[in-house]
């Protein structure tokens, strides 16, 4: 459990890292880039000394540090406004359309999963299998896209409303069915493999053999076993979440920190950038390192230094 | 196909294993559906100027926005560009990017995996903990991330691909080498002093085919969405290249109007990168065999 | 009546390379309270037709011909349902490898509180628990109350097969179906669970059709000894006469390569390999292993004689001078 931890904290480390050295692997001057393109010389030399560029590299990834622990994230050089006030708000929607993605890609999935399993190489099978190839080779914005077009045309559910910026549930609806459609095809496939295994198991014929009813065995025996892999897989599409809401952001406007970072991308405001990305790969630690957590809950063989996984 | 395969399977100096091999994948339904579709996007990218009929690039401005027709078939874009002709060439785009980008992954892995297994001890170690670094980030935040510093275009495209699959085959490499590094066939060679570098030629490569031509083959479906978002965000390859991709962030503002713009390219990607999965799913069935179902 | 009595079973499995002949035209009963070995090499049959009386088998198999008659009513014949009531209940099964055989994510307490209370329908948990510790007591696992609370990775694999033991004993079934429960056990843990069963099986007056390849072990826990060959039984008899009167030939090989202590001769090998199970031949299954084959073996299946309290199928026997009855 302690290496967990150990690793997330490295994990944390080296993204910010690799984070801090954006500015300084850019071709050309760091401080000539924060200034802007228009700046005189002067000005460049003025922020180069304010904002420590000076210094050895060593240092200012310290007092980088120390500025994000302490919250400070710096200023937009587009808008010049402290980027922590506009973070907060366009992450937490982030972060709200990733839950409801992720949630519904397993009410989704999982029984699609279970179902393909249990009636295993029928057409119900092939087909729930087919749609989740299909699924799984679909780019996510074009998902979006269809969702889009089918929803709007029926004048049902508005993609976004930049008009007010206020998030309600039914601004998650479409962006995040756009998500749920996208996750739930490989944790169906992971769901239905991983079940498919678990039925094949001893223990499985072991408890028919003493006369269990098979409502129990499915779902009691096979199920809770065949989850946990699903369980961990759900941290890595979590990532596709995160990595999914970039783009389903874009497609429908919807003000989270996806977009936010695309905009930045393109308006060439390093610190945001910085950010931006910092605060996603956080959350994707985080939230595998959870997922870890949450696995050695499950299995039981985890927990004591004895238990080997066969 | 036929012709192709009766090429494959009749050769002398393919081993016996080989064969069986090849005779259990043309079996396999997974990879009867998906090699085609993978043949035909190739050939649609190898002869793309032979098969394209308008310049992809250039469009006929009176043109603009028409429907699929007989002189179309795919209809055309805002600027009058022949989509078909876009499709086609877009289809060319990919390959060399999803090529490029895998070998150049392919590459660096096997040669970074191979100096880590090989050392072993505390560097193994921390070669393998950058490697989980580097894995920690989601797909698509990395090639994402490499664009932001070396801006867009074909060439960072394929460099991003490059550097967000590379840690896996890594991964995979560095797993064959250790497989194999303890084995007494390794030893024996080594102690009647084979060089390091023949050793891993003759045992270590082959044994890390397998998994690396079915991750290839996945990766290949994987990459081509990846360099397609990256394009569709406007970080990837600019317009007026045909990128499948692009054209569909091209089509945003004509959706309404002109669903050929996006319709096409979409069926496109999906059936490709369809293509490649079912592939790999296949070979992944033939070259990894688990316990009959 | 026998309490199991296999009449004619037949079990095909259908492969990709074709039909397997499993199991054919085996006939076998085990009385009330009586211990029956099932002997054979892999690959003979007896594991399957373990399954089958249980039908368990896998969906690639199936029952081909016979009936199971137990207690007097066909198993065969019953529906789902009503065979799950049997299983766990009255006909109990243990199986070879116990490592695998036991949910790795709950404990052994609740998995028995499941056997007791799907065949005790209404029961109160804490009686289900109740039961399984008197039951692991009986099979002399220390600890039981702790035990129960314990996953299966943290028992041995000679605890695990007490375990299943218990298990199999919660419903006071009359017939225990054990399929090599010691092969894959350590020697010495093997002679214990042996002991074990030997006890359980008279203070409980239990039938047992134990399935072993080891000759050796059948002759320290069996009434009597079916031998099984290929899918058919050669041979049935009390334990003294299949050591000191061995009737077929191929049970004299299966004696005679038993090592046995201060033995200096080579261990003889059997020689030959078993048939393709694909084929059916003509004659006796046995005929291109057999020392002393003759040409009527080649043609027609040897049927069943009666030889004192033995049964055997083979030619030798068949003659005018012996009883004939099928």
């Amino acid at each position: 459990m302690a290496k967990r931890f150990l690793f997330l904290f490295i994990t944390l480390l080296g993204a910010s890292f690799i984070v801090f050295m954006i500015i300084h692997l850019l071709p050309g001057d760091p401080a000539r880039i924060l200034a802007g393109p228009e700046a005189t010389q002067q000005e460049v030399e003025a922020l180069r000394h304010r904002l420590g560029l000076d210094k050895p590299l060593v240092v200012q990834y310290a007092e980088f540090m120390a500025r994000i622990l302490r919250g400070d994230f710096g200023k937009s050089i587009v808008t010049g406004k402290p980027i922590s006030a506009l973070i907060e708000y366009r992450f937490v929607n982030t972060l709200k359309l990733s839950i409801v993605g992720i949630l519904l890609s397993m009410i989704i999935g999982i029984p699609l999963g279970i179902l393909a399993a249990l009636h295993r190489n029928s057409r119900i099978d092939q087909l729930v299998m087919g749609f989740a190839v299909i699924g799984v080779s679909t780019p996510i914005f074009v998902i979006a896209i269809f969702l889009m077009l089918v929803f709007s045309v029926k004048l049902h559910l508005l993609p976004a409303t930049s008009v007010t910026g206020e998030i309600t549930l039914r601004h998650l609806i479409l962006p995040g069915l756009a998500l749920a459609l996208y996750g739930a095809a490989p944790i169906a496939r992971m769901t239905r493999a991983s079940m498919v295994e678990v039925l094949g198991k001893e223990y499985i014929k072991v408890a028919f053999s003493f006369g269990l009813p098979r409502r129990i065995v499915i779902y009691k025996y096979a199920l809770k076993n065949a989850l946990i892999p699903v369980v961990t897989v759900t941290g890595l599409i979590f990532g596709y979440m995160l990595a999914g809401a970039v783009i389903t952001e874009t497609v429908f406007s919807y003000p989270g920190l996806g977009r936010l970072l695309i905009d930045a991308i393109f308006s060439r405001d390093y610190p945001l950038i910085q950010i931006g990305i910092l605060f996603i790969a956080a959350t994707f630690a985080l939230v595998n390192t959870a997922v870890d957590i949450l696995y050695m809950v499950i299995d039981p063989r985890l927990r004591s230094p004895r238990g080997e996984t066969a | 196909m036929q012709v192709f395969t009766r090429l494959l399977g009749e050769r002398a100096w393919l081993s016996p294993q080989t064969r069986l091999l090849l005779r259990k994948l043309k079996r396999n339904r997974s990879f009867r559906v998906g090699a085609p579709l993978v043949a035909v996007f190739v050939l649609l990218g190898l002869l793309a100027p032979l098969i394209a009929p308008y310049n992809p690039v250039k469009g006929e401005l009176s043109h603009a926005l028409e429907p699929p027709s007989t002189r179309h078939w795919f209809g055309t874009d805002q600027l009058g560009r022949d989509i078909f002709s876009r499709i086609v060439y877009g289809a060319r785009i990919s390959l060399i990017v999803a090529v490029a980008g895998i070998l150049i992954a392919i590459i660096a892995g096997v040669i970074y995996g191979s100096i880590s297994g090989f050392i072993g001890g505390w560097v193994d170690e921390a070669l393998m903990r950058i490697i989980d670094i580097l894995l920690a980030f989601p797909d698509i935040l990395l090639a994402i991330l490499v664009a932001s510093i070396v801006g867009p275009g074909l060439m960072n495209v394929i460099i991003a691909i490059g550097v967000y699959n590379f840690p896996q085959f890594a991964r995979i490499m560095r797993g064959a080498v250790l497989a194999v590094k303890e084995s007494d066939y390794v030893e024996a060679a080594r102690a009647i002093g084979e060089s390091r570098v023949s050793i891993l030629l003759r045992y270590i490569l082959p044994n890390s085919l397998y998994p690396v031509v079915v991750h290839g083959t996945l990766r290949s479906g994987a990459s081509i969405l990846t360099a397609a978002a990256l394009s569709f965000l406007g970080l990837g390859v600019q317009p007026p290249t045909p990128e499948w991709g692009a054209m569909i962030n091209e089509a945003m503002k004509y959706l309404d109007i002109a669903p050929q713009m996006w319709v096409f390219p979409s069926l496109f990607l999906i059936i490709t990168v369809l293509g490649f999965n079912l592939m790999g799913d296949g070979l992944n069935d033939v070259l990894n065999p688990r316990i009959k179902e | 009546m026998p309490l199991l009595e296999v009449v004619n079973l037949s079990v095909n499995y259908y492969t990709d390379e074709g039909v397997v002949y499993a199991v054919d035209k085996v006939s076998l009963s085990i009385g009330r309270g009586e211990v029956v070995a099932l002997v054979g090499e892999s690959g003979s049959g007896k594991s399957t037709l373990a399954h089958a009386v249980m039908r368990l088998l896998p969906e690639y198999a199936e029952i081909a011909s016979g009936r199971i008659m137990f207690d007097g009513v066909d198993l065969l014949s019953l529906t789902d349902e009503e065979m799950n009531k049997i299983r766990g209940r009255d006909i109990s099964m243990i199986f070879q490898e116990p490592n695998i055989a036991l949910n790795p994510v709950f404990t052994i307490g609740e998995f028995m509180k499941d056997v007791y209370l799907a065949h005790h329908p209404g029961a109160k948990p804490e009686e289900a628990l109740k039961k399984a510790a008197e039951l692991l007591r009986a099979v002399r696992i220390p600890s039981p109350e702790k035990t129960l609370k314990r996953y299966p990775h943290e028992l041995s694999g000679g605890m695990k097969q007490r375990v299943l033991i218990a298990t199999a004993l919660l419903n006071e079934p009359s017939l225990l179906i054990a399929d090599e429960p010691t092969s894959a056990l350590d020697v010495s843990v093997q002679a214990q669970i042996l002991t074990l069963l030997r006890r359980l099986q008279r203070e409980r007056r239990m039938s047992i059709l134990f399935i072993t390849h080891n000759m050796a072990v059948a002759a320290q826990i069996a009434d009597r000894i079916a031998v099984m060959y290929a899918g058919k039984v050669l041979e049935i008899a009390p334990t003294e006469d299949i050591f000191y009167k061995p009737l077929h030939p191929y049970t004299r090989m299966l004696i005679k390569a038993i090592p046995r202590l201060g033995d200096k001769r080579e261990l003889t090998p059997l020689p030959g390999t078993i048939p393709d199970l694909r084929r059916r031949p003509q004659g006796c299954i046995f005929y291109d292993r057999c020392p002393s084959a003759k040409p009527v073996c080649k043609r027609s299946e040897p049927p069943a004689t009666r030889l004192g309290n033995a049964l055997v199928y083979c030619w030798l026997y068949s003659g005018k001078k012996s009883h004939r009855r099928e």
